[in-house]
């Protein structure tokens, strides 16, 4: 069996706000290669507080154990998060996580291909000529390349974020919210080319959402919150995970 | 990398980085502009003060008499004054100049000398002899310029008659109208000496010009009297008073030979020595006291101190120091003579003149006394030893023994010696820095000469230079402090802006402090080409100011005007502001999580 991506036994986050603390309890998640994990919850539940966590940007107030399966320095193994440094953090996040922002996180000054190379660029990562017409094609960008982000519609944009996020083949990539800012549709057809291509490379998807029927019967994992209010001052999400269907495949089929 | 993204946002957002360029450049320029205009004004008023030797003038308010000696001693022992020469009497310096064309101007005929700062700082060279330097009102009325003869002629009216007296000179140069309105032409003292001179009535012959010979006449220290017959204490009193002399003593004949250079003998007479006490005395005082023993069949021998004197007999000789003495002989009267005819030839006897009497050797004779010295040519007979004596008739001797008050000249021409100017009216003189001004007022007004100077504008440019500087500095402090509050707060604006791209770079995997450089950079490039074109402005502002104004300036100034090293430290005080500033805001927007700042917006 494949060591899992990320292993979250017993971690805790919590934030004050207000005077009203939030904490966020994640008794276990685990994350395996090339597995589909959709968080889903209504807003203010705690979910860009786990995709924060995820993405090494947001530090948990206390872990029991919090693992990141990738290779730093040509040494691919399970590291304890809280032990790595700033620098390790920003390596592993230019290396091998692929971002997904909610509406596209795309730098206004650069077009869309200077905006898809950054990633790999930002981690000296050269890109094939092949792997940029592929994507590039595949999400329908073709055309568009010299484009600056705000001649796009919002559909495009996000397919730019997509393309970007999977450029330099991470092993993660984190979505939050995706398909916020378009259609349905449009939604639905961003979703399967995200997930459909993390496949091709192997990479785990971890997708934030509040809309369940995206992810509904697709996602191989179900990321769900109990939130509680205990008093005034303090409410408190507990994280479930449920097992998918996965049948992603079959979908896209 | 990052810097590369950061001229991109830069670039991409043109319209944005422009009006950021605009407002750097607005807040830049007028302070550029301010520092100019102090830096301009007062080096400009510095420039015309330090540098105009007019402020350094110091110019006598009455004519006194100066003799040739005060100007040596105040050259010698007052370095604060920087130069000094003398003026003649302000009616014996006017002349009639007559230009190349002919055109006629009344001209003020004033000495300058090597140094002179009035020429030297007025774009001229100190004229040599038979050169001159006009000031340019006077260039102009006479038509003339640098090489031009220009021809000088003063007048004088003589026992009614008109007489006058011409010199040519060549215009070597010609003043900047900063240093004179007047018209003037500036010459070798000489010629002003000449001048005045040729005005008194007396004669010039370097110029030719007629008149009087001011002929040195000789002086005595005593005089011997020999007689038959001694005589009474009274009649030694009475024999001294009212002749000049004021002692009388008896002296042995062998004591003469000490005191004129010849023993005498004594044949059974008595011999006087009279003398004055301090002043000698001219011929009528020998001539009173040979009036007063009239009938006692006495001889009155005038004496003299011996006269330092060394004589030379040619280029590169060694010089032969001896003592002049009077030959005691009453002229005309050789068989009065009380001398051993022996003795004559066996002395060194000295005639004056180049020319003349056989069996004579040519030599310079030089003597000085202060800071008067003469030279002449004279003949001499016999071979004077150092240290020894030679003698020289009354005549001469006597008008030698004269330069113990009188500055004396030999005349080649007439082949006399005669008097030289006692001393001048008045003089010019400069300051050697316009803050020894004071100090040198303070030196003359000591010796009871009033003089004007500057030094009440020199303060008073003084005073305004710090107010001045006050009034700029306040109002540069509140530019300087509002520049620095408009800059910060532009850029600090300019990154909260881009606080969102920051965050997404930083998400992507960029380190904190490679997030920094980005507005940084971005303060760096905005402010650089702020400045740049508020170096622009100010260039054409400067240039503007300067012309708008070049009628009140002369050539070099400027009134608007930057050194190097204001321009330094205001990079280098931009430079520090922005990169501050930006750093700041950086920080302050990279503070947040990355995730959280994004959704933030």
């Amino acid at each position: 069996m494949e060591e899992p991506v990320y292993l979250l036994r017993d971690v805790e986050k919590r934030r004050s706000k207000g005077g009203v603390t939030f904490s966020l309890q994640v008794p276990e998640l685990t994350v395996h290669p090339g597995e589909f994990v959709a968080v889903v919850g209504p807003s203010g539940c705690g979910k860009s507080t786990l995709l924060d966590m995820l993405a090494l940007v947001l530090e948990p107030s206390a872990v029991d154990t919090f693992t990141i399966n990738v290779a730093l320095k040509g040494e691919r193994r399970s590291y304890d998060v809280t032990a790595l440094s700033e620098n390790d953090v920003a390596r592993i996040r230019g290396h091998h996580i692929g971002y997904i922002l909610q509406n596209g996180g795309l730098l206004p000054f650069l077009n869309v291909r200077e905006n898809i190379g950054l990633t790999a660029a930002i981690s000296g990562i050269r890109v094939e000529q092949d792997r940029l017409t592929g994507l590039v094609e595949r999400l329908g960008l073709t055309g568009q390349l010299g484009k600056k982000p705000q001649h796009l519609s919002g559909g495009q944009r996000q397919r730019v974020a997509v393309a970007r996020a999977l450029i330099h083949r991470p092993v993660i990539v984190l979505a939050d919210e995706p398909t916020a800012a378009v259609d349905y549709p449009t939604a639905l057809d961003i979703r399967d080319e995200m997930v459909e291509l993390a496949r091709q490379t192997g990479a785990s998807v971890v997708m934030v959402t509040h809309d369940h029927s995206l992810v509904e019967g697709i996602a191989d994992t179900e990321v769900h919150f109990q939130v509680e209010r205990i008093s005034e001052a303090e409410t408190r999400a507990l994280v479930s995970v449920r097992q998918g269907s996965g049948n992603l495949k079959e979908a896209v089929a | 990398m990052i810097i590369r993204l950061a001229v991109k946002d830069l670039v991409h957002d043109w319209l944005l980085s422009t009006c950021l360029i605009l407002a750097i450049a607005s807040i830049i320029a007028p302070l550029l502009i301010l520092f100019g205009l102090k830096a301009g004004t007062i080096q400009t008023m510095r420039g015309r003060l330090v540098e105009d030797p007019k402020n350094r003038e110091i110019r006598p308010v009455t004519a006194h008499s100066f003799s040739r000696s005060w100007f040596d001693e105040v050259r010698k022992n007052h370095p604060e004054v920087g130069f000094v020469i003398p003026m003649t009497r302000q009616i014996s310096t006017t002349v009639i100049g007559v230009g190349p064309k002919g055109r006629k101007t009344q001209l003020t005929l004033l000495a300058t000398g090597d140094g002179d700062p009035l020429l030297l700082d007025n774009g001229t060279v100190v004229p040599g002899e038979g050169e001159c330097v006009l000031t340019s009102s006077a260039a102009e009325s006479l038509g003339a310029g640098t090489g031009d003869s220009l021809s000088l002629t003063a007048t004088r009216i003589v026992h009614g008659r008109r007489d006058r007296g011409t010199l040519t000179v060549r215009i070597r140069g010609i003043l900047d109208p900063r240093a004179s309105g007047l018209k003037a032409v500036f010459v070798r003292l000489d010629v002003l000496e000449a001048v005045e001179d040729f005005k008194d009535g007396r004669a010039v012959p370097a110029y030719g010009w007629k008149g009087e010979l001011p002929e040195a006449y000789p002086v005595f220290d005593g005089a011997l009297v020999i007689l038959p017959n001694p005589l009474s204490r009274l009649d030694q009193i009475m024999l001294v008073n009212n002749t000049g002399f004021s002692a009388i003593r008896e002296v042995k004949a062998e004591e003469t030979a000490d005191l004129v250079g010849l023993p005498l003998e004594q044949q059974g007479r008595t011999i006087y020595l009279v003398t004055v006490k301090k002043r000698p005395v001219g011929e009528e005082s020998i001539r009173a006291v040979e009036r007063k023993l009239r009938g006692k069949g006495a001889v009155v021998l005038p004496w003299m101190k011996p006269l330092p004197i060394s004589l030379q007999s040619g280029e590169g000789e060694a010089a032969v120091k001896v003592r002049l003495m009077a030959l005691a002989a009453s002229g005309g009267k050789p068989g009065e003579l009380p001398l051993p005819d022996a003795a004559v030839g066996e002395e060194v006897l000295l005639f004056p003149g180049s020319s003349g009497k056989e069996g004579t050797v040519p030599m310079t004779l030089e003597a000085a006394w202060d800071s008067r010295v003469l030279r002449m040519p004279v003949r001499v007979a016999g071979q004077p030893e150092p240290g020894g004596t030679v003698l020289a008739d009354v005549a001469l001797a006597g008008r030698l023994n004269l330069i113990r008050q009188r500055n004396l000249v030999w005349d080649p021409k007439s082949e006399r010696l005669l008097l030289s100017r006692r001393g001048y009216a008045g003089f010019r003189m400069y300051a050697a820095t316009i803050d020894q001004v004071a100090e040198v007022r303070k030196f003359i007004e000591e010796q009871g000469i009033t003089v004007r100077t500057r030094e009440e504008r020199i303060a008073e440019v003084k005073r305004l230079d710090r107010y001045l500087s006050l009034i700029f500095w306040l109002i540069a402090t509140v530019g300087v402090v509002g520049g620095i509050s408009a800059l910060t707060a532009s850029l600090y604006a300019s990154v909260e802006r881009k606080r969102k791209e920051l965050n997404i770079l930083r998400l992507l995997g960029f380190l904190k402090r490679q997030i920094v450089l980005f507005p940084v950079c971005q303060g760096l490039l905005l402010s650089g080409t702020g400045l740049v074109l508020a170096g622009g402005v100010f260039w054409l502002v400067a240039r503007l100011i300067n012309h708008l104004f070049s009628s009140h300036l002369q050539a070099r100034e400027s009134l608007c005007t930057l050194s190097m090293t204001h321009v330094l430290v205001l990079i280098a005080g931009l430079c520090c502001c922005s990169v501050l500033s930006a750093t700041l805001a950086a920080l302050q927007a990279v503070r947040l999580d990355p995730a959280e700042a994004l959704r933030d917006e």
